[in-house]
C-alpha cells in the first residue's frame, strides 16, 4: 500500500457522504446490458454457433503475433550464439561496462589464445566478452572476471553464476590491484556468489605443473597470493571452481594486432610477461584437462596393477 | 448309568444345614415330647429343607462319535518320479472305498507339498514336512476320535527324525504305504562349494561330486567314472569324467559383471530313477573390482574435463588418461626442466597391458606421430579377442586425420561421410533404442504416448553431427536429419560403441537444463562391458520369493511365447505382454523346487528354486527308514503298495492294531453330550399344597 500522493490536475478529492437516495439507475441499466451479453451468447451457443475454444484461440493468437516474432528473432539471435561457442572452445570474460578494462580483458585473451596455437594443442577460438545477465555461460571453460569496483551484480546473474560454477566452470577472479587490498570489493562479490572458502596455491598444486612448472604466478604485477577451492579429488575432477589473485593478467598478456605487447610488465619485464604466458597457458590446460597431470602419480601405481 | 441327583440350594449351604437341624431338630423334640402334630411338622421341616437344596434329576443326552482315520498324501516333487503318483492315487482312492464300509468312520485327507525356503532364509525347514502336515490335520481332530494315520508317499520325509518318534503320542496308529520300488537306483550331482560372488577376469572354483545310490548302499558304483558336462547357458564350458564319489571342480572365467548362470548336469546312469537332480544350476555374481579405463584424448576441448568428471568420480575406476597437450610440431624451445614432461609409457600400455582393459575410450582423436599404426592394430585385436571400445568423435573424424583412416577404421560400426553438420538438434533416441536397454528408458526422453510417438524430449540441444553411414550395429540414437548418433556393434568377442558428436559435454555443463549425460555414458560403457542388465536381446528367468519372474527383450517386434518346462517335466505355454520400451515380462507362482526351464524357442533360460542342492531331491529312492520306525512305534504297519493294499478293520484298542496284510483303526466310541435335562424333583405347586396339607394338618393336629 501506498499513501496517494500528489493528484494529478482535474482530479478532485471528496469524502464519502450520506445522500438521502441511492440511484439505482446506473446498475439497472449495468444489469440490463449485461444480460442482454449473456443472452446474445447463450443464443448463439444454443444454436450451435459459437464455439468457446475456438474463440479464444484466435484472439489470443492474433494479440500475441507480434510477441512471438520478436521471441523467435531472440532464439535466432541466440541460437548463433550458442553454435558459435560450442562448435568452438573459447575463452570468456566479463564485460565490466568500463571499455578500458573490457578492451584490455579482450586483448588479453587474444594474446593468451595466440600463444596456445603456437605452443599447445589447445587450439582455441576467439575470445567473448560475456554479459552475467542477458549470456548463455554454460559454453565456456574458462571465464576472465577483473573486479571493478562499485559495479553490483543482479540476483539473475547471481544464480547464473552459481549455476556455472555448480556445472563445471572455472572463473579467474582477477582483482588487478596487486597488493591484494581488495579496492574494489571482492570480498562482497565473493559474498554475493556465495563462494567456498579459498586456500593459497601450495607448491604441488596443479596449477604448477599443469604444462610448465611453475612456482609463482606473475601478471602484470607478481608477488602476490593465489587462491583457490580446496576440493577433493573426487568432485569435479579436483578442480576448482574459483582461482583468485591480483596480478592484472590480461594486461600482461594483452597484444594488439601486430602482436606487440599493451602494457609494461613490472618489475620483471619481459622475463615476467613469459612467466605470465605460462601461468595462462597452465591454467587454460587446468580448466581444459582437469587434474590429468596429478594422474602421474597414480601411474605406476595403476600400470603394477595392470600386471596382475 | 444315564442320570444324576444334582443340588442347587437356594440359600448358602450354611442356612439349610442350620435351618435343617433347627428345624428338624425342633420336630424331633415335639415328636420325641409326644406333642401333637409333630410328625406332620417333621415332614413339613424335611420337606422345606429338601425344598430348600432343590435337588433335581440331571439327564445327559448323548450322541455317539465317529472315528475319524487321517490320511497324509505326499505330493512333493520326489513323487513325480515313474509310477509313484499313480500309485499314491491307487492307494488313496482304495482307502476311500474301503472307509465307505465303515459309516460310523470319517476319512479325512490332505497333502502335502514341498516346503520352498524363501530366498535368503537359510536355514528355513525345507524338503518334504510330512510330520509338519500330519500335525496340522491333526490339530483338527478331537481328542478321543482319532482311529488311526495312513501315510501315502515314497518313504522320503525330512521332518521325522529318532526324536520326533520318540515323542510321538501313544493312541492311534501310523500306517504308511510307500508308492517307490525297493532297490531303486538313483544318480545326482551334488555341489560341494560355489562362491555366490567372483570378480571379473578371474576364475572361480566350482567343486562337485556325483553319488550313486542303490538300494540301500549309498555310494556303491555302477561304473567308476561319470560324465558331467558344464554349460554356461547353451554354451558347453567343459566336459568331465568324473569318478564317482569323488569331489571334482571345473574352473570358469567369469567374464562379465552380474549373474552367472551355469547348468552342471550328469548323464544319467541306465535304469535310474530320474534324472532331475542330474542337473543343477549354479549362479556365480561377477563383480568388477577395479574397473580399469584407457581414455585417449586427441587435444584438449570443451567436453574433455566431462570424462574426467565421471570417471573420477567413482573411486573404484582406475583411470589411465593419455591427451596430447603438445603436438610433436610445436615447440617452443622451452628448457626441459620447466616444462612437466611426461614420459607417457605407451608402449607398455598399447602393446603389453591393452588387454588388461575394461574399456578403451576414444575422445576426439586426431591422428597424429603419436600412436603408431601397430598400437591402433592392438586395439583392434583388443576388441576382436572380448574389449570394449568407446568412440566420440569430433570434427576430425570427418577429416584425413580420421581414424577411420586407421588400422582401427574395421572396427568401427560408422563410417563419415565428410560432412559435418553444425546445427542445433536434440538428440533422439530411436525406434530400436527405445528397446535397448541403453537408451531405452533413459530419464527425459519423453514419454511414449499410446500411439507409440515418443513426445519431445526434456534435454538440450547440441550444435555439431559428424555425418557418418552406419555399416554395422543398431542406431539407438539420432541427430539431425535421421543422422545416426549413437551407434553400437558386436565385433568379434568385443564390442563397439560410436558416439558422431562431441558435444554431450553440453548436457554436462547444463545449457538449456542438460541432459542425462552421465547416464548414457555409465550404460553405454556397461553394455561394452557385457553387462547382462543391459542386454538387448536375451532372455531370463529367475526364481525370487516364490514366483518365477520370466524377463525378455528383444529388438525386434515379435509375439513371445514362452515354454516353461516345470521341475517335475510338466510344460506350460505362456505369453507375455511387452511394454513400451520393449521389455516382456511375466510372473508366475514357483511352488516347485527344482529346476524351471524357460524357452522362447530360440533361447532357454533357467531358474533354479530352492537352495543349489534341494534336500527333495537329495535322494530319491523310495525308502521304508524314515517312517518304518513311526509305524513300529505306534503300532501301525508298512506296505509297498506295488506289492498289493491292505486291509482295513476297525479293532478294539487293546488289540493288535495291523497284521501282514490288513491295517486296523481303533474304534474310540467316543460320544458328546449334546444336551442336559434336569427334572426338579420338587415341583413348587405340588410343594406349596403339600406344604400347606402338612402344615394345615400339623395345626389341625396341634388344634386339636
Amino acid at each position: 500500500m501506498r499513501a496517494l500522493g500528489e493528484l494529478p490536475a482535474g482530479v478532485q478529492r471528496l469524502n464519502y457522504a450520506e445522500r438521502g437516495a441511492t440511484d439505482m439507475r446506473p446498475w439497472l441499466f449495468g444489469l440490463a446490458a449485461l444480460l442482454f451479453l449473456i443472452d446474445s451468447v447463450v443464443s448463439l451457443f444454443m444454436r450451435g454457433l459459437f464455439r468457446f475454444g475456438r474463440a479464444v484461440a484466435v484472439l489470443a493468437f492474433v494479440a500475441m503475433l507480434p510477441v512471438a516474432a520478436s521471441a523467435q528473432e531472440r532464439v535466432r539471435a541466440q541460437d548463433s550464439d550458442a553454435m558459435s561457442n560450442s562448435l568452438e572452445t573459447r575463452l570468456a570474460y566479463v564485460i565490466s561496462g568500463d571499455t578500458r578494462i573490457d578492451d584490455t580483458s579482450r586483448a588479453g585473451l587474444a594474446g593468451l589464445t595466440t600463444i596456445l596455437w603456437r605452443r599447445t594443442a589447445a587450439e582455441l577460438g576467439q575470445p567473448r566478452g560475456v554479459d552475467l545477465a542477458r549470456d548463455e555461460l554454460a559454453f565456456f571453460p574458462l571465464i576472465y572476471w577483473p573486479i571493478v569496483g562499485g559495479a553490483g551484480i543482479g540476483p539473475d546473474a547471481v544464480e547464473k553464476v552459481k549455476g556455472y560454477l555448480r556445472n563445471g566452470g572455472t572463473i579467474l577472479f582477477d582483482t588487478r590491484d596487486q597488493s591484494g587490498a581488495d579496492a574494489f570489493g571482492f570480498r562482497e562479490l565473493a559474498e554475493a556468489l556465495a563462494l567456498p572458502a579459498l586456500v593459497p596455491v601450495d607448491a604441488n598444486h596443479v596449477l604448477t605443473r599443469s604444462f610448465y612448472l611453475l612456482r609463482e604466478f606473475p601478471g602484470r604485477w607478481t608477488g602476490g597470493q593465489i587462491w583457490v577451492e580446496k576440493a577433493g579429488e573426487r568432485v569435479n575432477d579436483g578442480v576448482s571452481p574459483v582461482i583468485a589473485g591480483s596480478h592484472d593478467w590480461a594486461a600482461a598478456w594483452a597484444m594488439d594486432e601486430a602482436q606487440r605487447p599493451l602494457f609494461a610488465v613490472v618489475p620483471g619485464g619481459e622475463q615476467q610477461r613469459e612467466m605470465a604466458f605460462r601461468f595462462g597457458i597452465n591454467l587454460v590446460m587446468y580448466t581444459l584437462t582437469g587434474n590429468y597431470k596429478a594422474d602421474q602419480v597414480h601411474m605406476p601405481a595403476i600400470i603394477r596393477r595392470l600386471g596382475q | 448309568m444315564n442320570g444324576e441327583l444334582a443340588f442347587t440350594p437356594l440359600l448358602p449351604w450354611p442356612v439349610v444345614a442350620a435351618f435343617g437341624v433347627i428345624a428338624i431338630g425342633l420336630a424331633l423334640v415335639g415328636l420325641l415330647r409326644g406333642g401333637g402334630g409333630s410328625f406332620w411338622r417333621l415332614l413339613a421341616a424335611l420337606l422345606i429343607t429338601a425344598a430348600l437344596m432343590d435337588p433335581r434329576l440331571v439327564r445327559e443326552e448323548r450322541e455317539p462319535q465317529s472315528d475319524v482315520v487321517v490320511a497324509v498324501v505326499d505330493e512333493s516333487a520326489s513323487q513325480s518320479v515313474g509310477e509313484r503318483r499313480a500309485r499314491s492315487q491307487a492307494a488313496l482312492e482304495n482307502l476311500q472305498k474301503q472307509m465307505e464300509r465303515f459309516p460310523d468312520a470319517e476319512l479325512r485327507v490332505t497333502t502335502v507339498k514341498d516346503a520352498v525356503p524363501l530366498l535368503g532364509a537359510a536355514g528355513d525347514a525345507e524338503g518334504t514336512l510330512m510330520a509338519r502336515g500330519l500335525r496340522r490335520a491333526l490339530g483338527g481332530v478331537p481328542a478321543g476320535r482319532l482311529a488311526g494315520v495312513v501315510l501315502i508317499g515314497d518313504g522320503q520325509v525330512h521332518d521325522v527324525s529318532k526324536e520326533v518318534v520318540d515323542e510321538w503320542p501313544d493312541g492311534a496308529p501310523v500306517h504308511v504305504l510307500l508308492s517307490g520300488d525297493k532297490n531303486e537306483i538313483d544318480r545326482r550331482i551334488v555341489i560341494e562349494q560355489a562362491p555366490a560372488y567372483g570378480l571379473v577376469g578371474k576364475d572361480v572354483d566350482i567343486k562337485f561330486r556325483v553319488e550313486d545310490r542303490v538300494g540301500t548302499a549309498a555310494g556303491a558304483g555302477l561304473g567308476d567314472l561319470a560324465r558331467v558336462t558344464l554349460r554356461e547357458g547353451d554354451k558347453v564350458l567343459g566336459v568331465a569324467q568324473i569318478p564317482i564319489g569323488q569331489e571334482s571342480s571345473f574352473q570358469v572365467p567369469l567374464t562379465h559383471a552380474g549373474p552367472t548362470v551355469l547348468t552342471l548336469e550328469v548323464a544319467p546312469v541306465k535304469g535310474e530313477l530320474s534324472p532331475v537332480n542330474n542337473r543343477t544350476l549354479v549362479t556365480v555374481n561377477g563383480v568388477r573390482d577395479r574397473l580399469r579405463v584407457l581414455l585417449v584424448s586427441g587435444q584438449p576441448h570443451a567436453g574433455e574435463r566431462t570424462w574426467r568428471n565421471l570417471l573420477k568420480a567413482d573411486p573404484a575406476v582406475d583411470l589411465v588418461h593419455f591427451t596430447i597437450l603438445r603436438p610433436p610440431e610445436k615447440d617452443d624451445f622451452t628448457p626441459l626442466n620447466e616444462i612437466a614432461l611426461i614420459a607417457f609409457p605407451t608402449r607398455e600400455l598399447f602393446e603389453l597391458k591393452l588387454k588388461e582393459f575394461d574399456l578403451v575410450v576414444f575422445d576426439r582423436y586426431v591422428v597424429r606421430d603419436v600412436l603408431p599404426p601397430s598400437y591402433l592394430r592392438n586395439i583392434d585385436d583388443y576388441v576382436k579377442g572380448g574389449g570394449a571400445l568407446l568412440l566420440a568423435v569430433g570434427p576430425e573424424f570427418a577429416t584425413d586425420r580420421s581414424l577411420f583412416n586407421t588400422p582401427l577404421g574395421r572396427v568401427l560400426p560408422a563410417a563419415p561421410t565428410g560432412n559435418v553438420v553444425d546445427a542445433g538438434f536434440q538428440p533422439r533416441v530411436t525406434e530400436t533404442g527405445r528397446r535397448h536397454p541403453v537408451t531405452g528408458n533413459l530419464p527425459g526422453q519423453g514419454a511414449i504416448g499410446d500411439d507409440g510417438k515418443a513426445e519431445r524430449p526434456r534435454w538440450g540441444r547440441w550444435f555439431r553431427q559428424i555425418e557418418a553411414g552406419a555399416r554395422a550395429g543398431h542406431t539407438l540414437m539420432q541427430g539431425t536429419g535421421e543422422r545416426p548418433l549413437l551407434v553400437l556393434d558386436r565385433y568379434g568377442e568385443g564390442r563397439v560403441a560410436a558416439m558422431l558428436s562431441d558435444h554431450i559435454w553440453l548436457w554436462a555443463r547444463g545449457y538449456e537444463g542438460g541432459g542425462p549425460y552421465a547416464e548414457l555414458l555409465r550404460r553405454t560403457a556397461h553394455w561394452l562391458m557385457k553387462e547382462p542388465d543391459l542386454e538387448e536381446d536375451n532372455l531370463r528367468a529367475e526364481v525370487h520369493a516364490g514366483k518365477l519372474v520370466i524377463q525378455r527383450r528383444s529388438l525386434a517386434k515379435d509375439p513371445v511365447e514362452v515354454t516353461v518346462t516345470h521341475p517335475d517335466g510338466s510344460e506350460t505355454k505362456h505369453s507375455l505382454a511387452e511394454d513400451k520400451y520393449g521389455l516382456a515380462r511375466l510372473e508366475l507362482p514357483a511352488d516347485a523346487v527344482g529346476l524351471y526351464r524357460v524357452s522362447d524357442g530360440r533361447r532357454e533360460a533357467l531358474a533354479a528354486a530352492g537352495t543349489i542342492n534341494p534336500i527333495e531331491f537329495s535322494d530319491l529312492r523310495s525308502t521304508a527308514a524314515v517312517l518304518g520306525p513311526l509305524a513300529q512305534r505306534t503300532g501301525g504297519g508298512l506296505y509297498w503298495i506295488a506289492d498289493g493294499l491292505p486291509d482295513i478293520r476297525m479293532v478294539r484298542a487293546d488289540r493288535d492294531r495291523s497284521g501282514k496284510d490288513w491295517i486296523g483303526m481303533v474304534e474310540n466310541r467316543a460320544y458328546v453330550v449334546t444336551g442336559v435335562a434336569q427334572t426338579s424333583l420338587m415341583p413348587p405347586v405340588a410343594l406349596i399344597l403339600l406344604l400347606l396339607a402338612m402344615v394345615m394338618a400339623a395345626w389341625w393336629r396341634e388344634g386339636r
